[in-house]
């Protein structure tokens, strides 16, 4: 029966099915069909693309341009001038303990290999790096020095109260949560650095456009620091105490565990929190 | 011409393939079973050869070691000449020939074709279908990968749920104690040599059961069957409009056959093979095991009981099912056929087929599993970010250290193990959020030890900002509203005034 | 049983007997019978090294388990988590990377250790520690464990399987070689 059927079709047409046959062969055999498997991705253990990296570990906090996130911008020139590049590493690989930054490199118990870490640090470098010209730029680090608290008083209300006093539109820095969650660094970069993606000034145009000093911002930390609350300058003491490659996270968590929910320190929280929440009203 | 034509006479005369021929492929069926439904079972059977044919020559280059079966397999998709595209012609073949078996299986039902007097075609029916999700489990271990990997001990686990058997089970299934050594060899066995032996053994008792007891006549509403008349009626039927089912019945069938062949070879040439993803090391934490589609409904279901249902559902309903399935010609061997008279077996088919999708989708999807880096590599979205105070952005710093992003998502990022958190602002008030964060509760674990106090206060300023533009947050009722005392929280304050840098 | 069988015999196959030339039908069954008794009784002998062989994992009553040093105490820093890997001890020659089993050992101070194994009590997935939350998250079906192992949330119905361990020679030992299940928690 099909040899028949196979007789009946014409020459042209025998010729044109084996042409279509061999022309399909010989398109799957020369060209790369979609299935076919490309050679492996790198495997997220060893990605050193920075945009990968920083993407996959630090957009989070960050923000996924290095600004707008809730954390420091690292997409602000002036505070890559203000850090070494030593303690740029040194962070990434040990976090800072006490604070929400935790340590990233794997001898540390974080993801990354040392490799991948010296990968974020030079990608940070090469993507947001502007070379720019600041004149008398503090100390990245908070000096031994002490601050003149009062003097600093003064200076917030002259600089910062317009936005950052009780009540103020940006918000008040003097509550006593934020100051015990923040470490006099952190407090010392922000003055310095400013927040340029939400606003903020930095140390060159904060006092009506005279740079800020060394002296200045020291003052001013010593003033936030005065405000402090007791229990918070406990536990940052506890922390440093502990705190060399520790993550601080661990540390606290394992003392609070000790206490556990009800502990006392806990109670005079709730304490705290139910007569800000009594204090409450509805907004108008 | 005339020797040929001896020989031909003389080979019948030895292997008797007149004979043979006409009591199989000429065998006569109903006209009416020569319809574009009925082509199902032949589609599978073709699935199956070419199953083994590609298997076959897989077998030529797979290694059946642990050690050696993931770099064999790297081999076949970069280094072996039409490798890959045989792996992805195995693959697309099992796909198909599980999706064909369960449409034949349901047409099967839908017409009546298990009843009287083919009962045991049917009950052959289930054993093969077991055995071809025993070839979908054992061929998925064939693709050694980190997916293979927790899948085995996955199986195991269950498997260490038998009750006073269990561990013994669990070692019989992975060749000792641990997947190592054996285990693969083991699932080698039993894919390539095993099950295909029991598939070939059970498709011929299936094959010559359709010969023996007749193809299932197109049914016709109002033409029930009884055990007393059936067979004389189905005499008849061949009488009347019997035809050869070589070649008058078997053209719908040649076509879909093609058909499917083209729909594997397109599926694997465009798609191509499915992995092998990251290599079998159990060290390698940073994983997300998923089963092959045909297991995702059991993997969802897995996720959606309840703690105290599992073990009923992991051994008692399948136990059930298949009872069910295998007694299913003996309850309703008689009766109608058609399916238009049969209202509850439509409706079953529906029901069961809307239960595997769901479940297989949600399966896919997995809302129940924590993004893992969430936390870290899902920024927040800018307008929650703009315009906060500085508690409120160290409060959403505290949200994604404390991992919360890896079960509630904002922004529609993050994980959907939890609610969404863009408006809980709206839903709870200030102590309800921070008795939630603190005791946990609802399938959240409790943060209590985890935060500090100061922590929490953040956390919540930052969560109280989670609602609507001009959506105040909710508070309890039992506060007064008025007199309004002064602004003690500066974000009260600040949603009382026109925003900046919004 | 022989009678039964001839009885049997004659019963069902009268064609056999209208032939007539059987000789003697009580010497056909009992070759027939012992044919059967003979095969029988070589198959057990087949069939008992075989089912041995086979299903050895039942009979066996070995305990895989044994000491298997984790490193040196010093690489796990106090109050911390971190994921530690042993060579198991139940291995083959061809088993390359798969006998490498991880586990989280978690230092509380001292000689205190918890070591949980990486498998989730759910269905044995690999469940990932998270140091800022001090939880464990399973990515299969979103299984939660505090940091002391136990069960925080999800489809787990019990606290992760923890090891036995000791501290000898400066050493972190384990009692390991098994995966755990519920029917066979470590």
């Amino acid at each position: 029966m099909m040899p028949e059927h196979w007789r009946s079709i014409s020459p042209a047409d025998k010729k044109l099915w084996l042409l279509m046959g061999c022309a399909f062969l010989v398109f799957a055999a020369s060209c790369d069909p979609p299935g076919k498997p490309k050679e492996e991705p790198v495997s997220s253990e060893d990605a050193t693309d920075f945009q990968t990296l920083y993407g996959y570990n630090c957009a989070g906090c960050h923000g996924s341009d290095g600004k707008n996130g809730p954390g420091r911008p690292l997409n602000n020139p002036v505070y890559l001038a203000l850090i070494p590049k030593d303690v740029l590493q040194q962070t990434i690989e040990n976090g800072r303990p006490g604070t929400a930054m935790p340590p990233w490199a794997h001898d540390q118990g974080g993801p990354l290999t040392p490799k991948q870490v010296v990968a974020l640090v030079d990608g940070i470098e090469q993507n947001w790096v502007k070379p720019m010209e600041l004149p008398a730029l503090p100390p990245y680090a908070v000096t031994s020095q002490s601050g003149n608290a009062d003097q600093g008083k003064k200076l917030f209300l002259k600089d910062c109260f317009m936005c950052h006093g009780p009540g103020a539109p940006i918000g008040s820095v003097s509550s006593p949560s934020y100051l015990a969650l923040v470490s006099d660094q952190m407090l010392r970069t922000s003055i310095i650095v400013g927040r340029a993606d939400l606003g903020m000034p930095d140390y060159r145009n904060l006092n009506m456009g005279k740079a800020l000093s060394d002296q200045d911002v020291t003052d001013l930390v010593a003033y936030l620091a005065s405000m402090r609350p007791a229990y918070a300058i406990q536990e940052n003491a506890h922390v440093q105490e502990n705190g060399s490659g520790q993550g601080g996270a661990t540390t606290r968590g394992n003392e609070g565990s000790g206490h556990g929910p009800g502990s006392p320190r806990h109670e005079e929280n709730e304490g705290n929190k139910s007569t800000g929440a009594s204090s409450q009203g509805g907004p108008k | 011409m005339n020797w040929l034509r001896k020989s031909a006479i003389w080979l019948d005369d030895r292997l008797h393939l007149t004979a043979l021929y006409a009591s199989t492929a000429g065998h006569e069926v109903p006209a009416s079973a020569g319809s574009w439904f009925y082509v199902f079972g032949s589609a599978t059977l073709l699935c199956f050869v070419i199953q083994v044919i590609t298997g076959a020559c897989l077998a030529f280059v797979y290694i059946p070691s642990t050690n050696e079966a993931y770099t064999s397999l790297e081999y076949l998709n970069h280094a072996q000449f039409w490798g890959w595209y045989l792996r992805a012609v195995h693959n697309w073949g099992s796909n198909f020939m599980v999706a064909i078996m369960t449409a034949h299986m349901i047409q099967v039902f839908l017409f009546g074709a298990y009843k009287y007097p083919r009962e045991l075609t049917w009950v052959s029916g289930i054993f093969l279908l077991l055995c071809t999700l025993a070839m979908a489990f054992t061929g998925q271990v064939m693709r050694f990968d980190q997916d293979a990997y927790w899948g085995l001990t996955i199986g195991a686990s269950i498997t260490g749920r038998v009750p006073l058997i269990g561990s013994q089970l669990v070692h019989l299934l992975l060749a000792g104690p641990i997947i190592a050594g054996e285990t693969l060899s083991r699932f080698f066995t039993l894919h390539v040599f095993i099950i295909p032996g029991l598939i070939i053994a059970i498709v011929s008792m299936h094959l010559r059961l359709v010969l023996t007891k007749g193809i299932n006549e197109y049914p016709k509403p109002g033409h029930p069957v009884h055990k007393a008349t059936y067979d004389a009626e189905y005499a008849e039927i061949l009488k009347k409009e019997g035809v050869p089912f070589v070649p008058h019945a078997i053209g719908k069938d040649l076509i879909f056959a093609g058909i499917v062949i083209v729909g594997i070879l397109g599926c694997a040439l465009i798609f191509g093979p499915k992995g092998p993803g990251g290599p079998p090391n159990p060290t390698l934490v940073d994983t997300n095991p998923r089963p092959d589609f045909y297991f995702l409904a059991i993997f969802a279901a897995l996720a959606l009981l309840p703690d105290w249902m599992e073990v009923m559902v992991l051994f008692i309903a399948p136990a059930v099912l298949l009872i069910f399935l295998l007694a299913l010609p003996f309850i309703s061997g008689t009766g109608e056929k058609s399916a238009r008279r049969r209202p509850v077996a439509v409706l079953l088919v529906v029901f069961a087929m809307l239960v595997i999708g769901v479940l297989a989708y949600m399966g896919q999807t997995s809302p129940w599993s924590p993004q893992m880096s969430g936390w870290s590599g899902d920024a927040i979205p800018v307008e929650y970010v703009k315009g906060r105070t500085p508690l409120e952005l160290h409060g959403a710093l505290v949200f994604q250290n404390k991992q919360c992003r890896n079960c509630h998502s904002l922004g529609g990022q993050g994980g959907e193990r939890g609610p969404a958190l863009d408006s809980v602002a709206t839903r709870l008030t200030k102590d309800e959020m921070v008795r939630q964060v603190i005791q946990g509760g609802g399938n959240m674990p409790a943060y209590g030890k985890k935060l500090s106090p100061a922590e929490v206060d953040a956390l919540v300023a930052f969560m109280q900002t989670l609602r609507p533009k001009y959506v105040p947050p909710v508070r309890n009722s039992d506060k007064p509203e008025n007199p309004k005392p002064l602004p003690r929280d500066v974000a009260e304050l600040r949603s009382a005034l026109p925003r900046m840098n919004r | 049983m022989s009678g039964a069988h001839e009885q049997h015999g004659r019963s069902d196959h009268p064609a056999t007997e209208q032939k007539g030339n059987t000789p003697d039908p009580t010497r056909r069954d009992w070759l027939f019978t012992a044919g059967v008794a003979v095969n029988v009784a070589a198959g057990l002998l087949l069939a008992i090294p075989l089912v041995g062989f086979v299903f050895a994992s039942f009979v066996e009553r070995k305990d895989p388990r044994t000491w298997i040093s984790l490193g040196p105490l010093d690489s796990y820093p106090e109050k911390a988590t971190r994921i530690a890997m042993y060579r198991n001890p139940y291995t083959r020659p061809w088993d390359g990377e798969t006998a490498d089993i991880p586990c989280w050992v978690r230092r509380l101070q001292g000689n205190q250790f918890q070591v949980f194994a990486i498998n989730c009590t759910h269905l044995g997935c690999p469940v990932r520690w998270f140091q800022e939350s001090g939880l464990f998250l399973c990515p299969c079906h979103g299984g939660a464990y505090y940091e002391d192992g136990a069960r925080a949330a999800g489809p787990p119905p019990r606290g992760l399987y923890q090891y036995n361990y000791k501290v000898e020679n400066g050493q972190l030992w384990v009692k390991g070689g098994e995966m755990p299940t519920l029917s066979n928690p470590v």
